[in-house]
């Protein structure tokens, strides 16, 4: 085998393979949206499951990255006595790009990686063919619940991740800068007075949440694909288990930037 | 009993790569009869089963299911065939996160539009026959791996199949536990009269669930007979096979 062939068939074609087949249970999951109503209690569950138990960690990883951006941010503008602007950089910054990716990075790692195993297991133990077997709707059974309570729920993390990280700014503005709470939160207001065209909402709020909505989407449906692929046993599962939370986190870092190109 | 094949397979051939796993594999089975399928590991015996719910598709050959060609069916005729059909599998394969009682409804909540009182009797009588009716609100975590397997076959009687593949039935359990689970599937099919492909390694369930015991070896039938007959084949690799306790 020439070595052109061999890096096709060894590296590219798994590569197309699993893209191919994530965009399909992607697809797949559009498709099955009219279940929804049948599927209200384990979207619930799911949601419960998304939001409320992962939304201590999420927040308190947004409220120090509020904390950083304004200490390290308020440091640089003090030496050109601009630290009053502080409050101007952090609100936007983190609700157009932190929240969207602090929340979506801390989502892959948790939600994605359980998603992955929790499936990769019921492959390995058979579950998934005897759901098939028993011509059970995989897809809409088990994917479209769990697809949905991400999309759902990301960006509400989101919005709260924005909301607390500027609160920490704020907080070490007041401490670290000199800076009135007042004048911080009235900068931070007025950075989002810049209004989407079509839709009433800030622009780098609306702009920020409609990342989140597509790194949830994306987290859900990459961890539910790896987890559907999974073989070999326990070993397997471990395997695509990272596997998925690698994958999510690389595509939800490229989006971000084609993301930033298009919304700009 | 009718002479009518449910299931035939002919010469299917199968390969995973470079592994040839069924070399030319044919069989019949008739309305209502009970086969049994043995030979040492890597045979092709749980690969001939997946063969025939659709699972997996033959290289060369064909499989007919209660007059149905098998690796032709679209999905929706996959669906609508795998509903006559169920399929026992080794480690019963509930999920996990529903009571015995949810893991049996399961197929009837997803796949009709049954109402829920309708389902509840139906579940109920199938729990009966399995006698699990006082385990229906514990979780598969909570019950034994015999229970598991009887869950897994309650699942599976309660669409009505006419047809039933049975993968190692008896695997895991002790022999007490496997003996009961023949039991079980020798009382279902003298109550129902099912037609029904067993995969097994013992011995002593093949002999009490079997009309007929196909021996295969490297995706291959070595002799397809009576269990009586099978014990005093003259073939050297059966009596071989056979001699070892199993």
């Amino acid at each position: 085998m020439n070595p052109f062939t061999q890096v096709g068939a060894n590296w590219l074609r798994p590569i197309i393979d699993s893209a191919g087949f994530a965009v399909s249970i992607g697809l797949q999951s559009l498709a099955t949206l009219a279940h929804l109503p049948r599927r209200a209690r384990a979207t619930l569950d799911q949601m419960h499951l998304v939001g409320v138990k992962t939304m201590p960690v999420v927040l308190m990883v947004g409220f120090f990255v509020g904390m950083i951006l304004s200490l390290q941010g308020g440091q640089q503008l003090a030496t050109f006595s601009q630290q009053e602007s502080i409050g101007l950089i952090v609100a936007p910054l983190m609700a157009l790009e932190m929240a969207p990716l602090i929340t979506a990075i801390l989502l892959a790692a948790s939600v994605g990686s359980a998603m992955a195993a929790e499936l990769g297991t019921m492959k390995v133990q058979e579950e998934l063919t005897a759901l098939n077997v028993l011509s059970v709707n995989v897809i809409s059974y088990l994917v479209l619940p769990r697809v949905v309570a991400l999309t759902v729920m990301s960006p509400l993390l989101a919005l709260l991740v924005t909301w607390v990280a500027t609160l920490g700014g704020g907080i070490i503005a007041v401490s670290q800068l000199g800076l009135s709470f007042e004048g911080y939160v009235n900068n931070s207001l007025e950075s989002m007075r810049l209004m989407r065209e079509t839709i009433p909402l800030p622009k780098y709020l609306f702009d920020g949440l409609l990342k989140a909505i597509i790194f949830g989407f994306v987290t859900a449906v990459v961890g539910c694909a790896s987890g559907m692929t999974a073989s070999n046993g326990a070993q397997g599962v471990g395997q695509t288990t990272r596997s998925a939370v690698r994958n999510a986190i690389v595509l939800i870092i490229v989006l971000d930037f084609f993301l930033g190109k298009v919304l700009m | 009993m009718s002479d009518a094949p449910v299931i035939r397979v002919h010469e299917v051939d199968k390969a995973f790569g470079p592994q040839k796993v069924l070399n030319g594999l044919s069989f019949e089975v008739a309305k209502g009869e009970s086969l049994v399928i043995m030979g040492p590991s890597g045979a092709g015996k749980s690969v001939i089963l997946k063969h025939l719910i659709g699972l997996l598709r033959p290289d060369t050959g064909t499989i007919e299911v209660a007059g149905r060609e098998v690796p032709r069916l679209r999905p929706a005729g996959l669906a609508e065939l795998r509903r006559d059909m169920g399929y026992l599998f080794q480690h019963a394969a509930l999920i996990n996160w529903l009571s015995v009682y949810d893991n049996v409804a399961l197929p009837l909540r997803e796949t009709t539009s049954q109402s829920e009182s309708e389902i509840n009797s139906k579940v109920i009588s199938v729990l009966e026959l399995v006698h699990l009716l006082d385990a229906r609100n514990k979780m598969p975590s909570e019950i034994s791996g015999g229970m598991q397997k009887r869950v897994g076959l309650a699942r599976t009687l309660v669409t009505d199949p006419k047809v039933i593949l049975y993968d190692e039935p008896e695997a895991g359990l002790d022999p007490e536990m496997s003996a009961s689970v023949s039991e079980m599937i020798v009382r279902l099919r003298h109550e129902i009269g099912m037609t029904s492909v067993t995969v097994t390694h013992s011995w002593p369930c093949a002999e009490a669930v079997g009309d007929r015991v196909a021996f295969f070896e490297h995706g291959k039938l070595v002799i397809d007979a009576p269990p009586a007959d099978i014990l005093s084949s003259t073939i050297p690799r059966v009596r071989e096979f056979f001699s070892t306790p199993k």
